[in-house]
């Protein structure tokens, strides 16, 4: 429900011209953080590397092609996104950007994208961001979203692209490796947004997505999350077997998924995302109950950064160091 | 009648004084100018993206095409030499 200072800030944003600002927030500034840190990690990793510019260039290049897809959600999103807490406030639904503004923002910036990825890498790794911005775009945002509780399931694909595309742009080829970090993300996807689907049930109800805390119950989607988890965690530690990972990776991947267990084990002995939830609070309060999904979904953006992390640091540093297991597979 | 869609916006509404917190006609101009402003220079970005991709390549394929003449006359018998066919 809306407060009175809510409607007024609204009222007040809203009265305002178009800034290039608003048109960057269109662009979902911290994914796109995240795009760039996970794609800077798959194109480390790989065994190849471009002329340092031409990689900064594809990398920019890709954060584009995601901001492109962030652009194309919003002005989609728009009416559900008015109904939403977490989300009235972006461009769109304020009526600060008009709804075809942003289509035509997020078609030109995804075109631009795909030819500079093109130029400054290989047509392989362009095909593929094109096929991520069309997945994000079309197949989540304009298909699964609205329809089924499994959407953030298939259209978690779409966040996971970014580094088999860094790996791509360094080799322009697809690897063991590459698909890995793919599925890392892919496993991750789904306990990450459901924490948080948990305790945003009411917003997503409000606003007719059948998340699956709204469409299956909090219950269904607690045992969803320890299940996920249990397949993520040990998935997690697969770039060691290969190789791609050493000791640090191993490390971090093995504390941080005892972690990510222990606390997704503490939403499913929780009554996480029961009746009610805390729309009268702040933006992101919690009541208790729902303090264990909270813990996760915060935590869930250490653990995958952390992992991504380790692999930078292992591969840009030089420091590698083999494992015992390192290259079994 | 003016071009002006911003001026088009308020002509006649006599919205040009400021009421409250309410914008006036000058601030849209003014956003709209910085919004032009940020266009102009992801064109130039753009241009400059474009112009080192293609002094790379280029710089790269020349590079290339020598070493490729190179080994080309290391491995030609005595008294021949590699060349372009005219």
């Amino acid at each position: 429900m809306e407060t009175r200072s809510d409607i007024a800030l609204t009222e007040l944003v809203s009265s305002r011209p178009a800034e290039w600002r608003d048109y960057l927030s269109l662009m979902k500034p911290r994914v796109m953080t995240l795009v760039v840190f996970t794609a800077f990690a798959g194109y480390i990793a790989a065994p190849d590397s471009l002329h340092p510019v031409m990689a900064a260039i594809a990398i920019l290049a890709l954060a584009m092609g995601a901001g492109a897809a962030g652009a194309l959600n919003m002005a989609y999103d728009a009416d559900i996104d008015r109904r939403m807490r977490r989300t009235r406030l972006r461009p769109v639904p304020l009526g600060k950007v008009r709804q075809e503004d942003a289509y035509g923002f997020g078609i030109v910036t995804a075109a631009i994208s795909i030819v500079l990825m093109t130029l400054a890498a290989n047509l392989f790794a362009a095909a593929l961001l094109a096929f991520s911005i069309f997945f994000y775009a079309v197949i989540y945002t304009m298909i699964l979203k609205r329809r089924t509780p499994q959407n953030i399931v298939i259209g978690g694909a779409a966040g996971a692209f970014p580094p088999m595309i860094g790996w791509v742009i360094a080799t322009g080829s697809v690897s063991m490796d590459a698909v890995i970090l793919f599925a890392i993300i892919f496993l991750w996807t789904p306990p990450h947004s459901w924490a948080l689907a948990l305790y945003k049930a009411g917003d997503y109800a409000d606003a007719g997505v059948p998340m699956m805390p709204v469409a299956k119950g909090a219950k269904r989607t607690r045992l969803e999350i320890l299940i996920y988890s249990l397949i993520l965690t040990p998935f997690a530690l697969a770039p060691v077997l290969t190789g791609l990972g050493g000791v640090l990776y191993g490390l971090a991947a093995f504390l941080g998924g005892a972690v990510f267990i222990i606390l997704a084990w503490r939403i499913f002995d929780s009554r996480a995302g029961e009746a009610g939830s805390a729309e009268e609070g702040a933006l992101y309060a919690v009541r208790a109950g729902d303090k264990a999904a909270r813990d996760l979904f915060a935590y869930s953006i250490g653990y995958l950064a952390t992992l991504f992390a380790a692999l930078i640091a292992e591969h840009a540093m030089g420091a590698y160091i083999a494992t015992p297991l390192g290259g079994v597979l | 009648m003016s071009d002006d869609p911003v001026a088009g916006e308020t002509e006649g509404s006599g919205a040009t004084e400021p009421a409250g917190n309410a914008p006036t006609q000058q601030d849209f101009i003014k956003a709209r100018k910085r919004r032009n402003v940020m266009i102009a220079l992801s064109l130039v970005a753009f241009m400059v993206l474009i112009f080192s991709i293609t002094a790379i390549r280029l710089t790269q394929n020349l590079a290339a095409r020598q070493d490729a003449v190179m080994e080309q006359d290391a491995n030609a018998p005595a008294g021949e030499e590699a060349g372009y066919d005219e």
